[in-house]
């Protein structure tokens, strides 16, 4: 009987720090002691007793309304609508539904339907709204810092260009630099740009790795990207590929990956994942088996996976492969068991590698893959969707250098931060010089020009998705300062009329869609495009070219050797994405999904190298590579890799507009040989005296090592273990609940931690910014955060994430002692809190188990600037200081809800009302409904064997439920 | 020995605690009272407007359903301020050049809107769904009282939480056949409270009294 088998309790133990590991009394007070200029008695009296007389002179100042002048009819004021768009990185779109309100953007979340997003969508998605709302943004055509006028540019410009297109002259020295792209709009009028000035030449700036592309464009004959299908695969092992938090189909991979490991609808079948990495990542922390490997190292792991696999495989490659695998050394046990399983899944095995991987290690892979039959199955290869550079790559740096570049003009992106700081010398040096951009940035500094980007909620266009679908950008307000995208740009350059981005992207689309000869199916064609965000059918099909084994054996034969020595590994973090969203404070804000530091980077170290140097998380480090050299604060991470040092990309700006971005942390850039070189070899680290305190959030709002999560393995789940008792404890009081009953679940499975929630949740729930200070004080407001815990040794640790919010609980005991009933009931079951009434006790926080309540201990809110007002969700009070505050279940779109079906006069629909993280997490493991209802999908979780409520023996009786995680290690693990 | 105090004191003693006492009592019991004062609610005072827009003449003259101009009551939480171009449809022909319609021919011709004076206001920690009331059977009467009546909007009732209440508590007297919500002069055929109960029934009318059925 399953139920009288004892429940899964906490048989570990998990622990948040390496100091907590080790010396448990050496925990950081939660709240330190503000330390700021101190107010004496008589001040303070003084000061309060004027407030108190100011606050009884004011009277609430008349408000106006403004009504249209012309209404547009599909508009009510006060509904919300949605309409489709496209957001792009790194040239990839991804599909999103962006809310508006009266005209004014304020929520993004995925589109369902868009393959990239599957309606999940990312940190710096949810966030976008404060991009758009940045009063940061740069304002208005300047040259040369003073204000002018697009005519002004266009006839400036133009004008050169003019004489340039005379007979005599070509386009001679004009350069184009933009970001990668794939846009149909743009390629084409990149294309015409050509064939008017031949000269001109026309580069794509990246700092991305180019490893799997090159190893690809060898491999197959053109540049192709490997789409991973993961609900095919059973087995996946990564090596050094954090594919669940990064790259374009990364929403995909979560919620296909997730998929495969529910445990729902009785099946008790899941995929197994292995990680090799050098540092701690989303996907590491999800990972089944994970092996800390420096990314050096990384070749060697993959030679001898890819031997293991081609010897069982003989048949699979052809001699020259097998011949050059048979060198690879016996690998270690994690190898072998990786191999193993692998082999056993056969065509659903998978194996993929990081970008910052070499193209030895790509080519590996492709032949391991090759060799397990699942090419075609769990990975199929397309052509990259990204436009093709005609000139030589290196080019645009020699042309720089040798002075033949007279004209300039770079599109979007900051190439003189990404590529390094002698880049900006180099561009000042160019006579004629234009950047079109969101901020005035590092670039925009170096450059003659000054020209506003539109955003891309501002302008229309087009993207392709990694697997090629056409997506629709689509803007929901005019820009704000008169900003143009880089299509209206290079409309502009070839002295084409402007007939608005809408015209532009009509005569782009009749090269796409069906049937564009038709004036009137072309509309409906293109209205259905507009509606659903992307063109139906657009896929990339699978590349029918075969592998070219020569060349492959070639790639094998540049296999870096092992090597000895401490590395620099760089990544782009999934918040600020390189520095392209650096000046939005929530994403600074952010805790980092894996260190948990905010507004900040660091140099990510392991225990045993810290305890070598005599160092400890936040003491300055010096850090040399070549004749370069950085100065950071340490950060310990245990599950690091020893040897290897680990960096965000995107920190250390240095701008004078972008306020936010400035001065936040240290560029880690500068320690590359070239642009894209991630992993830098060589480097040597010496301990300095100076410390910089780091605002991270993981010491905060500990819950004092009492039992919170709960894991069991497969064969555990499969053998019918409980997470929780099967009885509610005993109690003599328990309130008769009626009618709707609203509860959530989250499954630890199917989370990864990549805290994209956070930032919806946020953004929903108009949380404020507090800034690096406040969150030294454990002051940050995030409703919802992500505890991470570590169990077992600290080389090796198993990590675990836990979404950490208002528990709703039924006995809540942060109602029973607050003084002014600011907190209560409601019938319905949700944890009430009214700020209206709310004195600011803090007796709540205090008696709340979870430790989630947040306190405005400052004001954080009448200083909004006007802009970013906008950006706020009207449904929420925006709350003032000395007010509590917590996650509400979303209650405004609970109550929407309601009112929208009473006045339908039905009844609510099962899973009608959504929340906030729930619609963000690109996994699906939050969901969110009526408990009363035994078919809602969250009564069914709710009822799962894997079922527990955090805390439960205190009484609480959490509505909140979490399903246990359920790892699946491999075998002799567990 | 003389005496300390003096007989006087023993009445000086006893005003002075009195006055203390009136005074406890009664500085809040006037602030109490004061707040409830139809001038510290605001009502029954129309504020300036751009133009003197005359609900008594547009309702009762020319018989215009609340709706016409106030077209998103039933369908958002705003009952919705209508567009110059609502206005436009009548005075593009009649009173053209009337000098009082100056600013909403601006506003038209010039694509500038008018911009109004709020009547009814509420904190920004109140969320008032007009469309939950209206079409579940509260009439505009209930709230902006005889706007019919009216030569400039003011504002009718409190607005206060308490009085939110009384109907939150008891609605059944003030209900009355949703399509009958406009209806300035509509009176409940025979016992209001009967007939607003056997509405409430049908129409399973439920007013929230928890704090976030008002308080988001």
């Amino acid at each position: 009987m399953a139920d009288e088998k004892p429940p899964i309790g906490p048989e570990r133990e998990y622990w948040r720090t390496p100091g907590e590991r080790f010396r448990p009394e050496a925990r950081e007070p939660e709240s330190p002691l503000v330390s700021g200029p101190a107010v004496g008695r008589r001040t303070f009296l003084g000061l309060a007793a004027a407030s108190a007389a100011l606050a009884a002179c004011s009277r609430p100042p008349g408000r106006r309304i403004v009504p249209w002048v012309r209404q547009p009819p599909e508009l009510v004021p006060g509904v919300p609508v949605a309409y489709a768009t496209s957001m792009v990185q790194d040239g990839f779109a991804t599909g999103l539904l962006v809310t508006a309100r009266d005209g004014r953007p304020i929520r993004v979340d995925g589109n369902p339907d868009h393959p990239a997003s599957l309606g999940g969508s990312s940190a710096a998605q949810q966030a976008a709204v404060y991009g758009l709302y940045d009063p940061d943004r740069g304002r208005g055509v300047e040259r040369r810092g003073v204000p002018s006028t697009w005519e002004a540019f266009r006839s400036a410009f133009h004008g050169e260009t003019r004489t340039a297109s005379s007979a005599s002259d070509r386009g001679e020295g004009l350069h184009l630099v933009l970001e990668p792209t794939g846009s149909p709009l743009v390629g084409t009028l990149l294309e015409r740009l050509q064939e008017r000035y031949p000269e001109a030449r026309v580069h794509f700036f990246s700092n991305k790795p180019r490893g799997e592309t090159d190893s690809h464009a060898r491999i197959f004959g053109v540049p192709a990207l490997a789409l991973a299908d993961l609900s095919k695969a059973s087995v996946v092992v990564s090596l050094d590929s954090d594919f669940l938090a990064h790259g374009p189909m990364h929403l995909r991979h979560a919620r296909q990956f997730a998929d495969g490991r529910r445990l729902s609808g009785g099946g008790l079948e899941m995929n197994r994942l292995y990680v090799a990495e050098p540092a701690p990542t989303v996907t590491g922390m999800s990972a089944d088996g994970r092996h800390v490997v420096r990314a050096t190292d990384i070749a060697s792991v993959a030679r001898s996976l890819t031997a293991e696999i081609a010897s069982a495989r003989p048949d699979a490659l052809p001699a020259g492969v097998r011949q050059v695998l048979a060198r690879a050394r016996a690998g270690e046990e994690w190898i072998r068991a990786a191999a193993r399983d692998l082999l056993r899944a056969g065509p659903h095995g998978f194996v993929i590698a990081g970008t910052r991987q070499p193209a030895a290690v790509h080519a590996l892979v492709h032949t391991a893959n090759v060799a397990l039959g699942c090419v075609g199955t769990t990975v199929s290869h397309v052509p990259s969707p990204l436009l093709e550079e005609r000139a030589g790559r290196e080019d645009f740096g020699s042309a720089l250098q040798n002075g033949r570049v007279m004209r300039l003009l770079i599109l979007q992106g900051n190439p003189a931060f990404e590529a390094g700081a002698q880049w900006a010398e180099l561009l000042r040096a160019v006579p004629a010089s234009a950047y079109l951009g969101l901020y005035r940035n590092e670039t925009a500094e170096a450059c003659e020009w000054n020209l506003p980007a539109a955003h891309f909620l501002e302008s229309w266009g087009d993207a392709r998705s990694a697997e090629g679908t056409v997506s629709i950008v689509q803007p929901l307000v005019e820009p704000l300062f008169a900003g143009r995208n880089a299509a209206q740009l290079l409309a502009m350059l070839l002295g084409e009329r402007d007939a608005g981005g809408h015209a532009m992207l009509d005569d782009s689309l009749r090269n796409v869609l069906a049937g564009a000869s038709d004036p009137i199916s072309f509309r409906e064609a293109r209205d259905r495009a507009v509606e659903k965000g992307f063109v139906e059918g657009t896929a990339s099909a699978p590349l029918a070219a075969e592998t070219r084994w020569n060349e492959l054996v070639a790639l094998l034969g540049e296999i870096p050797r092992p090597w000895v020595g401490l590395e620099a590994v760089l990544h782009e973090d999934s918040k600020t994405c390189g520095g392209r969203h650096a000046n939005n404070p929530l994403l600074q804000e952010l805790p980092d999904p894996v260190t948990k530091l905010t507004w900040d980077n660091a140099a990510c170290m392991s225990p045993a190298m810290a305890e070598t140097l005599k160092i400890e998380t936040g003491r300055m480090v010096e850090i040399s590579a070549g004749t370069q050299r950085i100065i950071v604060p340490a950060l310990v991470l245990p599950g690091h890799a020893d040897g290897s040092i680990s960096m965000a990309l995107g920190y250390g700006r240095t701008s004078a507009a972008e306020n936010v971005a400035r001065g936040v942390g240290a560029d880690a850039g500068i320690m590359r040989g070239g642009a894209s070189d991630w992993v830098v070899k060589g480097v040597s680290v010496k301990a300095l005296e100076s410390r910089r305190d780091l605002a991270v959030t993981q010491e905060h709002w500990s819950l004092e090592g009492r039992p919170i999560l709960r894991e069991m393995t497969l064969s555990q789940a499969q053998g019918g273990a409980r997470a929780g008792p099967a009885s509610r404890p005993l109690s003599l009081y328990r309130p008769e609940r009626r009618g709707t009953q609203w509860a959530m679940a989250i499954d630890l499975t199917a989370c990864t931690g990549c805290s994209a929630c956070v930032v919806a949740c946020q953004t929903e729930n108009n949380i404020p910014v507090v800034g690096r200070e406040e969150v030294l004080r454990s002051r940050e407001m995030h409703w919802l955060r992500i505890d991470w815990y570590f169990s077992g040794d600290p080389r090796h640790p198993r990590m675990l994430v836990q979404p950490m919010l208002c528990q709703h609980c039924e006995q809540a005991p942060c109602e029973y002692v607050c003084p002014v009933n600011a907190t209560t009931h409601s019938p319905d079951g949700l944890n009430e809190m009214t700020y209206n009434r709310c004195v600011g006790t803090r007796f709540c926080s205090n008696n709340c188990p979870y430790k989630v309540r947040r306190f405005n201990y400052l004001d954080h809110t009448s200083q909004t600037p006007p802009l970013v007002q906008l950006a706020k969700n009207p449904d929420v009070t925006v709350r003032e200081r000395g007010v509590m505050e917590k996650c509400t279940y979303c209650v405004q779109r609970v109550r929407k809800a309601e009112i929208a079906a009473r006045g339908e006069g039905r009844p609510l629909r099962r899973d009608e009302v959504r929340t906030a993280c729930q619609d963000a997490c690109p996994s699906r493991a939050i969901v969110f409904g009526d408990l009363s209802d035994p078919e809602s999908e969250v009564s069914r979780w709710a009822n799962s064997p894997r079922a527990y409520r955090a805390l439960e023996d205190r009484g609480t009786d959490a509505r909140t439920r979490y399903l246990a995680k359920v790892t699946n290690p491999p075998q002799g693990e567990g | 020995m003389a005496a300390l105090f003096r007989p006087r004191a023993n009445v000086v003693f006893a005003t002075v605690l009195a006055a203390v006492a009136a005074l406890v009592a009664g500085a809040p019991t006037a602030a109490w009272i004061w707040m409830r004062t139809p001038y510290a609610t605001g009502q029954h005072a129309p504020p300036p407007q751009p133009v003197p827009f005359d609900h008594r003449h547009h309702v009762r003259d020319d018989a215009i359903d609340c709706r016409y101009c106030h077209f998103a009551a039933e369908r958002s939480p705003t009952a919705g301020i209508p567009p110059t171009a609502v206005c436009m449809n009548c005075h593009s022909q009649i009173f053209r050049s009337s000098p009082l319609l100056a600013p909403v021919r601006e506003s038209w011709f010039e694509n500038r809107p008018l911009s109004w004076e709020r009547v009814n206001g509420l904190p920004d920690h109140v969320y008032f769904d007009h469309s939950a009331h209206v079409r579940r059977g509260v009439g505009c009467v209930e709230c902006h009282g005889r706007v019919d009546l009216m030569p400039l909007a003011s504002q009718s009732a409190p607005l206060q939480m308490g009085w939110c209440l009384d109907c939150h508590r008891d609605p059944a007297p003030r209900l009355r056949p949703p399509d009958k919500a406009t209806d300035m002069e509509w009176k409940p055929p025979g016992d209001a409270r009967r007939f607003g109960e056997s509405l409430a029934g049908s129409m399973h009318v439920k007013p929230p009294m928890h704090c976030s059925g008002c308080h988001r």
